[in-house]
């Protein structure tokens, strides 16, 4: 037994001290690079204003390692990528400083912050782009940067879907600050679980990938905010937010007006009359038919209905009384699920974070007004 | 279980024997970190000690071929580029230099990046093509990142990271200076090789050929029907280079010399192997197209009828200027009013508004050079054509091309001669029965025909 024990040891002791005897290694050479970077000034600003203060690396070049080998990108252009570091800096980071605290932002922040110059573009055909993208709390990718317009940028806070025009192609508002806030909110909500009913309110509802098809337009019609908000629940929670933080409370109104759905059926009053559209003027509204001709009230036997008209000389006549538009009973099932949604929204953020969202919204409405005057990449500065 | 012991003992013997070995000769004589950080400052130093800077070309889905790229690498990791696309022959100070950005960094060997935004360079993998090439998604398809395959002097051999494409980059023959002269000699050499249809002759035997972008498609007939090589190629100022050689019926193949004003572009190596221009005809290239004639073109018998109209008529009767007359197919901008025909169409200007009409012609081909044609004689008159025959005299320009001053038609036939003809400029009718009656027509719109 004792020859056995003295066997092993002996084995233990050869493994441990046969290799390993080279001695020839070169301690003159480093593997790790300790030169220190040349940094433009642009680099040198990026140190002092998101590196420092938040711990953040802001890359603006093309790094492989850093897209996603499934699509095809290129890099975001110098100039607007400075303008975009301001704007975010600006709009975005010293936001949430201001209405939450300086610890808040730096705990929560993503680390990475990556610009590309172009979307990323599902290869299925679709059209479908990606906006930007949020991984593990760790990195934000912002797209499209080559798009934006660092002199003139265009900020629209007033529709609730995206006004994208020949004229005005690149809304910053949809572009850029909604999409930080709606990664931020993923960010957030994998810290601390929101709500399980939310994800019951709109179950049926939900696109999955066919979201594609739904235009933003349409999408408050069947309970969400955008047609990327009926992809699924997280989705549909970091919409609600996002679209709440970037706009007024006149689109947010908006928004809701426009899930409430007319149906095909006539309203009636308490007392089962008919109730009648009004225009401005508090007047009756005529049917009208397809070539703009007025459509006239008919009796039970099909005849037309005359109205007496007693001028204020006495004279007398009878004209035809058109049919008038009526009001139509408004569904409003969506609009509910939609003000559900947002409560669980707005409670989560008082009750998890201790952000008051109508004091977030108002900061981040005034800070991406400043920014409207454009961006001096020169001095790296908002236009006075 | 003695055995096993026995065996874990014997197991045991064997490790201690081969575990220890004096000495293994390394397959590297320095660390894999520092011959990477070698082989890149090397490869640095190949980039940036070329004086004339390089030209890449660069090929993304090979349907589109390949453009030429001059990149001038810097010390301090600056690029400063011109392309074929962003430049335009025409209008010279919209050239485009741009300055970038590259990188070499370490990742499947060493790796050329260009990580900064330059549209020259970015046309070229952005997945939205600007010119709308490709699906979004995949644009043109080629890479902004590439693989250092070899490296010396004299060329630089790349594959493409992500598409996997081969390219080579050769230092520029001409100096940072004179880039510009370089683009303009691709341009001139692709204008003036530019044909509808080739053939590819390869020794006795020829193949129908075709460009679309630049890749030329030959089809190669079999007994199970048409078989199609596709050959994309890069236009240099030599002509055509190919991405990669082909072999056609025995013989490899590489590129096209390019000749001036030739329709036979000999390859690069084979005597017997060239790519010939296939021309249509010159009496079809001129009724498939539109001409322009003008007072100083027309010859002596048609010019007083000419003179008449531009005086006596145009402005003491109509108190109007004729702003276009055109021969041939009827003028572009009309034709969907006026339906496709052959023949005058013209355009007058009161000073407010162009009224524009029309004088179709009967015409028939003899030979390769020779039409004979008339006036069609008023029914078939489009637009304003029989209002300013009668009330402006009109049939006095139609005199020369094959009508009376009565509004008759009178068939005319002419002999056509042309300065090119691949790609005729101007065209020159001469009637076969009265050498004074010739009519030169320029393929170019000229307004005002009357002042020109």
């Amino acid at each position: 037994m004792k020859f056995k024990n003295i066997l092993y040891l002996l084995m233990a002791a050869g493994f441990m001290t046969a290799c390993g005897t080279d001695n020839d290694v070169d301690s003159s050479y480093s593997a790790f690079d300790t030169e220190i970077p040349t940094r433009s000034a642009f680099d040198n600003w990026l140190l002092e204003n998101y590196t420092k203060p938040y711990n953040i690396n802001f890359i603006y070049r093309y790094n492989d390692k850093e897209t996603d080998n499934a699509y095809n990108v290129i890099p975001a252009d110098l100039e607007k990528s400075k303008a975009l570091a301001v704007m975010i800096k600006h709009v975005w980071l010293d936001a949430y400083a201001e209405a939450v605290g300086e610890s808040f932002i730096k705990t929560y922040s993503p680390r990475v912050y990556q610009l590309i110059g172009s979307a990323e573009y599902s290869s299925g055909g679709s059209n479908e782009m990606v906006l930007g993208t949020a991984e593990g709390g760790l990195k934000v990718t912002v797209f499209r940067v080559n798009a934006i317009t660092p002199d003139n940028p265009w900020i629209d806070q007033d529709s609730y879907f995206p006004n994208i025009t020949a004229s005005n192609p690149m809304d910053l508002n949809y572009w850029f600050f909604h999409t930080m806030h709606h990664e931020f909110c993923h960010i957030l909500t994998q810290q601390k679980n929101y709500s399980t009913e939310f994800q019951t309110i709109s179950t049926s509802d939900y696109q999955t990938t066919n979201w594609v098809n739904v235009d933003d337009e349409e999408a408050p019609s069947m309970g969400f905010t955008s047609g990327y908000g009926s992809k699924e629940y997280n989705e549909d929670f970091a919409e609600i937010y996002s679209f709440y933080v970037t706009h007024t409370q006149a689109a947010f109104q908006k928004l809701l007006n426009a899930a409430i759905v007319e149906t095909d059926t006539p309203a009636t009053d308490a007392n089962g009359n008919p109730v009648y559209k009004k225009d401005a003027d508090g007047n009756l509204i005529p049917q009208t038919d397809a070539a703009g001709n007025i459509i006239y009230q008919t009796d039970a036997n099909g005849q037309p209905v005359y109205s007496k008209v007693t001028a204020d000389d006495g004279t007398v006549t009878y004209v035809q009384v058109p049919a008038y538009e009526r009001e139509m009973e408004k569904d409003y099932t969506n609009y509910n699920k939609l003000v559900q949604k947002f409560n669980i929204v707005y409670d989560y953020f008082t009750n998890s974070w201790g952000i008051d969202l109508d004091t977030l919204r108002e900061i981040v409405l005034r800070r991406s007004k400043e920014v409207e005057k454009g961006i001096d990449t020169g001095s790296l500065t908002i236009k006075k | 279980m003695r055995h096993i012991k026995h065996l874990l003992f014997a197991l045991a013997t064997v490790f201690t024997i081969s575990s220890c070995v004096s000495d293994v000769d390394d397959v590297f004589d320095k660390p894999s970190s520092q011959r990477i950080t070698e082989a890149i400052a090397a490869d640095k130093a190949i980039l940036v000690n070329q004086p004339n800077g390089w030209v890449l070309k660069i090929y993304g889905d090979l349907d589109f071929g390949g453009y030429n790229l001059l990149l001038k690498f810097n010390d301090d990791n600056s690029l400063k580029t011109v392309g074929e696309i962003y430049y335009n022959s025409t209008n010279p100070a919209s050239y485009e230099v741009e300055t970038s950005h590259y990188k070499l960094e370490q990742s499947s060997g060493v790796v050329l990046s260009f990580d900064e935004y330059c549209k020259n360079i970015h046309f070229f993998s952005d997945p939205a093509n600007p010119a709308g090439l490709g699906t979004n998604s995949k644009g043109f398809y080629a890479d902004l990142e590439f693989r250092i395959l070899s490296a010396s002097p004299d060329s630089i051999v790349m594959q493409g990271k992500k598409h996997g494409n081969r390219l080579v980059m050769v230092p520029s023959p001409v100096t940072e200076e004179n880039w510009q002269s370089y683009l303009d000699k691709v341009y001139d050499v692709e204008s003036d090789m530019d044909c509808a249809n080739y053939k590819i002759n390869v020794a006795d035997k020829s193949y129908a050929a075709k460009i679309t972008y630049r890749s030329i498609t030959v089809t190669i007939p079999t007994e199970d029907g048409n078989e199609y090589l596709d050959i994309p190629y890069t236009v240099t100022p030599d002509g055509y280079s190919f991405y990669k050689a082909i072999t056609l019926d025995g013989k490899t193949i590489k590129g096209f010399k390019y000749v001036e004003n030739a329709m036979i572009y000999p390859e690069l190596n084979n005597s017997d192997v060239n790519l010939e221009a296939v021309v249509p005809p010159l009496n079809q290239q001129f009724v498939g197209a539109t001409w322009y004639p003008t007072l100083s073109s027309i010859g002596a018998f048609g010019k007083p009828y000419w003179n008449a109209i531009k005086e006596q008529i145009m402005g003491p009767v109509l108190g109007e200027t004729l702003v276009l007359f055109s021969f041939g197919k009827v003028y572009s901008s009309v034709m969907s009013t006026y339906g496709n025909y052959f023949g005058i169409t013209f355009a007058s200007n009161d000073g407010s508004s162009n009224y524009f009409g029309g004088m179709p012609f009967n015409y028939e081909l003899t030979g390769d050079d020779q039409i004979t044609m008339s006036y069609n004689g008023g029914d078939a008159n489009v637009g304003n054509g029989t209002w300013y025959i009668n009330n402006g005299y009109f049939h006095y320009l139609m005199v020369p091309f094959g009508c009376d001053t009565q509004a008759k038609p009178v068939e005319r036939t002419f002999k056509l001669t042309t300065d090119n003809l691949k790609k005729p400029s101007m065209i020159m009718l001469t009637d076969v029965d009265n050498d004074k009656n010739v009519i030169q027509m320029s393929a170019s719109p000229i307004t005002t025909p009357f002042e020109h």
